[in-house]
């Protein structure tokens, strides 16, 4: 057998092996692979010896001190037979076409799964299904999330229509009131938004703010014009829908 | 190198596992037949050869090395396919675990219920505690002490979580610990913890409590093991297969040979899988803390108001449980699980005393008493476990209850179903009252009944439930009474 065939069938035991992160291997043998793998492609231990508190980043380097002398055509042939008798199904003989590897170590093994999906919760929360995630970037979707930038930018370009609603019959100051963006409801206010416009429920921009709890959104709107007797489908005031305390804040000069 | 360390840290289950010792010998054979090849090597040679081998050896591992990066770099290209999800089952083979464990294969036909390894004789049961990696020790902890109930609170509520960017936690109260973990003949070698011997710290801990099951047919006194938890620093290092060793082996000298238990994890295997689902009570919170997402094209105030609920519960008769209500409630939910497969068998009115009967903070349970007769007709209840938010500048908790057990006492299906609704309903109102963000339960017992009219709505977590040492056919979430904490 001439050495080149032997680093060959190392090679090729590595890549089968990390191919096949479902082989069950018992630590001691996965140790001793450590051992000889670093035998073979570093030499002799080079790096200190991890402190007793790591005990697994010790194990790992006793198991390489432990074969550090073995020559490196040993450590091959040792490494390949270890690979051949663990009663996994690699010969030396016989290739494995996918060649795709992992890194050095064992560490990756325990590949913590990044995908959300992937974790066991602890705390369940609430899932979503795959949402219509309508990015379509135009300027209620910017009042939404706030983005008050862009905001100017559309009202400045000037052939926007800043009381128009869109297809759930809401204008873009009922979004901002209902997300609490004070920021743009200010903007839109002072572009000339109309602050009692109803919706086709007929509440106005406050009723979403007092719904929702902004207290800073609703003081803003009431301050600025909001008419908070105007009564909704259902018959109720803006206050009608919070507590008597929000009201209070939001009334105090 | 140190055996001690090796042995016990790497192979935690490593005992009774015939597969692992074949491949130790193996192991050993091929030890020896290198440094009989090493030997050789070295024996023969002459200084120069020395030098020559030095040489070779070290070309050798050059070329080797660039092979292997060439592989590395490719493999960073074409990254392997993503790793598999926790809520997938692994082979047993990859159980290093518990494929060592008396439990089932994923794979395995059950034909007949029973034990899959017989109870072990006393005089064979280990006397002396599994040996721990030497910087560690074991400990009983006494929760009636002050000071070691902290401990344990500590330990949970900083690491009870998966990684460091969980966004929530489970904040165990000491008075929660107290109820979970002491129920009436609860024995305090089943609170086992780990320290680590140089400054005490605990680290890590398990625990089992008695109970009383019947799961199909069979009528078992076992134990309930929860509340596994290994230091964050201090994962993947198999203490859980000790742990897990340990408490096992505590149970056996007391007679008891099956467990029950639950977890996130798929593990072999499963005999039901339940969901957990949420019942937002103040759905701006939830969004602002992320336990739940508002959907962009809908308002908040819609939301709101979806979840709004009357101030005022509308089943006439309810009233908080009081104690003279024990025996009649033990009656009633005995009757009531009847229906299901896996359940609690509650055999004294002690127990149903300490897990049902209203403890202000940690369980609220309310009766239903017919108006004419006094009989208690109905109950439910629910325990209060808060999620701490991490991280949030405005919120810290998250007020969440859990819906423990409950009874009715309809026989027909359509009135089971009507009578649910109300109740929960009911209950809900009363977790609002309490100023709770979030009611939660899981698709057990009746729940599909009421989940989806009270709009309550599916979450992230899942539990499987699991029998140590029992085989017997999987259910459906709805066959499973058992709640666990
Ligand atoms: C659960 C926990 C103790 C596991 O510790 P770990 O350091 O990740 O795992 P270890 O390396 O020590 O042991 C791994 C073995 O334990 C098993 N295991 C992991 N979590 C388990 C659980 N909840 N129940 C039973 N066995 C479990 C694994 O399946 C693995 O065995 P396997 O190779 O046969 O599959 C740890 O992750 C933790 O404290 N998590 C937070 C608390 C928690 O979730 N507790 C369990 C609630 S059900």
């Amino acid at each position: 057998m001439t050495d080149s065939s032997l680093e060959e069938q190392f090679i090729l035991a590595y890549t089968f092996l990390n191919n096949h992160p479902e082989i069950n291997l018992s630590n001691e043998i996965k140790l001793q692979l450590y051992g000889y793998y670093k035998v073979v492609t570093i030499g002799k231990v080079n790096t200190a010896k991890p402190p007793l508190w790591d005990f697994r980043g010790r194990a790992k380097w006793d198991a390489w001190k432990e074969v550090e002398n073995t020559p490196a055509e040993i450590a091959m042939q040792m490494y390949i037979e270890t690979v051949e008798k663990t009663n996994i199904d690699w010969k030396r003989d016989q290739s494995d076409d996918d060649s795709s590897i992992n890194t050095e170590d064992d560490d990756k093994e325990e590949n913590k799964t990044n995908a959300k999906e992937g974790r066991t919760t602890y705390v369940s929360t609430m899932s979503y299904g795959e949402e219509e995630d309508s990015e379509v970037d135009d300027i209620f979707s910017y009042t939404k999330k706030g983005d008050i930038t862009e905001i100017s930018k559309i009202l400045d370009s000037g052939n926007i229509d800043i009381n128009a609603k869109d297809d759930q019959g809401l204008t873009l100051l009922h979004w901002a009131s209902d997300r609490g963006h004070l920021t743009v409801i200010e903007l839109l206010i002072d572009r000339g938004a109309d602050v009692n416009i109803l919706s086709e429920e007929k509440e106005t921009p406050l009723h979403f703010s007092c719904i929702s709890e902004h207290l800073d959104c609703a003081r803003y709107l009431y301050h600025h014009g909001a008419n908070s007797s105007i009564k909704d489908d259902e018959d109720l005031t803006a206050f009608d829908h919070c507590s008597v305390q929000f009201k209070e804040e939001v009334i105090k000069e | 190198m140190d055996e001690q360390e090796h042995d016990h840290v790497f192979d935690g289950e490593g005992e009774g596992s015939t597969i692992d010792k074949m491949r130790a010998k193996q192991e050993k054979k091929n030890m020896k037949k290198a440094k009989k090849k090493a030997a050789k090597i070295s024996a023969g040679g002459s200084k120069a050869d020395l030098e020559d081998t030095a040489a070779k050896q070290k070309e050798l591992q050059e070329k080797v090395r660039m092979l292997v990066n060439q592989l590395a770099i490719r493999e960073a290209i074409q990254p392997p396919p993503s790793a598999s999800s926790s809520q997938k089952q692994k082979d047993m083979s990859s159980h290093k675990f518990w494929s060592t464990q008396p439990v089932p294969k994923h794979d395995e036909t059950i034909e007949e219920d029973g034990p899959i390894e017989p109870d072990t004789p006393y005089d064979q049961i280990r006397k002396e505690p599994y040996v721990l990696p030497k910087e560690f020790e074991w400990v009983t902890l006494e929760l009636n002490n002050e000071s070691e109930l902290n401990e344990l609170y500590t330990l949970l509520t900083n690491n009870y979580v998966e990684d460091d960017d969980a966004m929530f936690r489970f904040d165990y109260s000491g008075d929660f610990l107290k109820w979970a973990l002491q129920p009436p003949g609860y024995l305090k070698t089943w609170h086992v913890g780990v320290r680590v011997s140089a400054n005490k710290r605990l680290v890590a801990f398990v625990s089992g409590i008695p109970a009383d099951i019947r799961i199909y047919n069979s009528h078992q006194h076992l134990v309930e093991i929860n509340f596994l938890c290994v230091h964050k620093k201090l994962r993947s290092k198999r203490l859980a297969p000790v742990l897990i060793k340990e408490i096992t082996r505590r149970s056996h000298l007391q007679g008891i040979f099956q467990a029950v238990y639950t977890a996130g994890v798929v593990l072999p295997k499963p005999i039901s899988k339940a969901r957990y689902y949420h019942r937002s009570l103040n759905p701006k919170k939830l969004i602002d803390t992320n336990f739940s997402r508002l959907p962009p094209n809908t308002t908040l105030s819609r939301l709101i108001k979806k979840f709004k609920l009357p101030t005022e519960t509308s089943t006439p008769g309810l009233r908080s449980m009081v104690e003279k209500d024990v025996p009649e409630i033990r009656t009633l939910l005995n009757e009531y699980m009847s229906k299901f497969n896996f359940v609690p068998v509650f055999k004294t009115d002690d127990e149903i005393k300490h897990w049902i009967l209203t403890k202000d903070k940690v369980i609220w349970s309310f009766v239903v008493e017919d108006p004419e007769t006094k009989k208690l007709t109905d109950f439910f209840s629910f325990y209060y476990l808060p999620s701490s938010v991490i991280g949030h500048q405005v919120h810290k908790t998250i007020n969440a209850v859990y819906l423990f057990y409950y009874a009715v006492k309809e026989s027909d299906e359509k009135a089971i179903k009507g009578r649910l609704q109300g109740l929960m309903k009911d209950a809900l109102i009363l977790a609002k009252l309490k100023n709770v963000d979030v009611f939660n339960c899981l698709d057990l017992l009746e729940n599909k009944l009421f989940i989806d009219d009270l709009k309550f709505g599916p979450g992230d977590g899942f539990l499987n439930y699991y029998m140590y040492n029992w085989r017997c056919k999987g259910m459906g979430s709805d066959k499973v009474g058992v709640v666990m904490l």
